[in-house]
């Protein structure tokens, strides 16, 4: 016959076992929460140094002043040659070597711009891995009631923000490549008049051959540079392959599982985005 | 010969069987009602808790991230506030008098202005203004009831109803950037 001693014990043993038990489940539910945070945080930190090494020394910036300017010294140096044609014949191999080196000049930006464009994405790309490596390996940890692995870098993307224009503003000294730019709708009609983002603004006439491709870039207000930062996820908009980047959005999966209750191990996913830093004032 | 008989159980007296269940019943019934199931009913409310606060927490990231602060505001009153207060009212909190402000800190550690959603910056307060350089805060606030397992009356907060707290989340200021086409700070628009 059993002893009937005890009983109580065994009982209340078992009362405080479950509670316990729920609380530990409980707390694992909550710890999937905590890592989501975390694991965002690096997706930020993460885009941050991608995005931080597209403008590079304002190399970005300096490229689209360096092709508007380029642009409009070539519409001036195709006016001078007509002007010279018609009105001082002599000065008129003077007017088109001129015009020659400035068009030699804008294929040559044009070349140097598909080549940064492919620099500024290998750097980005490099230091994204980087910082995907020093994130990486503080993440696995293993509890009784948690599992937390190592988290996989998914993915990264070039883009542009949506809404930021180029951060050149308008050459309003030459009134008829003005009037052209305006016609054409080269130019942000409010506040600052900045050339738009992402457009190949062609000249008219002979010098339509010309490529003169301006990205997106935040301009410089007031000599106050935009700093590299975190945007919301839906202010990235991608952009062809041959463009200047300017935002950088990378992806970041981690397998998690709560180790004790209803089985729910899964796959937690997070995507950060960051905006490059902002052109600076030209001198 | 004597047949030795078993002595049986004496006239009245009661049957040792089960006088554990009978003796504890009172001591098992105090055990569950005023330990077991409270303690159960708590348990809870720090889970809740922390969820609340990892909501908070993620809603204030989200608003600083914005491009202007009016926008940070319009989420926070319209999508943001919509998604954590269904989400949270999913987790047995609701969410009542949510507040955004930017509070602003100075070099000294008295120099500290708060800024409600809508008014404008002083000028001094400005990134390039004469307090410079300041720390730009997003601050949230929300009455969160956290509620136990179960509910019933009395109501006892914590124990048998929600329990009410101030809960406040805060992320520092991202755009420190100007806007083209006023000029303006965005961090003032």
């Amino acid at each position: 016959m059993n002893r009937k001693r005890g009983s109580v014990l065994v009982l209340g043993s078992v009362v405080m076992g479950l509670l316990a038990l729920a609380v530990l489940i409980g707390y694992s539910y909550g710890g999937l929460f905590f890592e989501h945070n975390r694991l965002q945080a690096s997706a930020n930190e993460i885009a941050l140094a991608g995005a931080r090494k597209f403008n590079d020394m304002d190399r970005i910036g300096q490229m689209n002043n360096m092709i508007a300017r380029n642009r409009q010294l070539v519409f001036s140096g195709r006016r001078q040659l007509d002007e010279c044609v018609s009105k001082a014949p002599g000065l008129k191999d003077l007017a088109t070597q001129l015009l020659d080196e400035s068009r030699d000049s804008a294929k040559t930006l044009e070349s140097q711009r598909l080549q940064l464009a492919v620099v500024a994405r290998k750097e980005a790309k490099d230091a994204v891995l980087n910082k995907f490596v020093q994130v990486q390996g503080s993440y696995a940890m293993f509890l009784p009631w948690m599992k937390v692995e190592a988290p996989s870098l998914s993915g990264w993307q070039c883009g542009r923000a949506a809404k930021v224009d180029s951060n050149v503003e308008a050459l309003m000294v030459v009134d008829d490549l003005v009037d052209h730019d305006k016609a054409q709708d080269f130019i942000v009609g409010s506040g600052m008049k900045l050339y738009k983002h992402d457009i190949d603004a062609h000249l008219p006439g002979s010098d339509n051959d010309l490529h003169f491709r301006l990205s997106s870039l935040p301009a410089p207000v007031k000599k106050t540079i935009s700093p590299a930062r975190i945007i919301l996820n839906g202010n990235f908009e991608t952009i062809a392959a041959d463009e200047l980047p300017s935002v950088c959005r990378v992806k970041l999966w981690l397998n998690v599982g709560t180790g004790l209750g209803p089985k729910a191990e899964g796959t937690m996913s997070c995507v950060g985005t960051a905006s490059a830093t902002g052109g600076m004032s030209q001198q | 010969m004597k047949v030795s008989q078993k002595p049986g159980p004496r006239r009245g007296a009661r049957n040792q069987k089960g006088h554990a269940m009978s003796e504890f019943a009172a001591a098992l019934i105090v055990l569950i009602s005023f330990i077991f199931m409270p303690l159960l009913n708590i348990s809870i409310i720090p889970v809740r808790y922390l969820m609340a606060q990892g909501v908070l927490n993620e809603l204030s990231h989200r608003v600083v991230l914005c491009d202007k602060r009016s926008e940070a505001s319009a989420m926070f009153a319209g999508d943001g506030s919509v998604w954590s207060k269904s989400l949270l009212s999913k987790c047995g909190v609701t969410v009542s008098n949510p507040k955004l402000t930017l509070t602003i800190f100075g070099k000294e550690p008295s120099d500290k202005l708060v800024v409600s959603a809508g008014d404008t910056i002083p000028a001094e307060w400005l990134p390039d203004g004469a307090k410079a350089p300041n720390l730009y805060s997003m601050e949230l606030s929300a009455d969160c009831a956290i509620a136990p397992f179960v509910e019933c009356t009395p109501g006892l907060p914590g124990f048998t109803s929600p329990i009410t707290m101030r809960l406040k989340a805060a992320s520092p200021w991202e755009n420190f950037g100007r806007d083209p086409a006023t000029q303006e700070y965005y961090v003032n628009e």
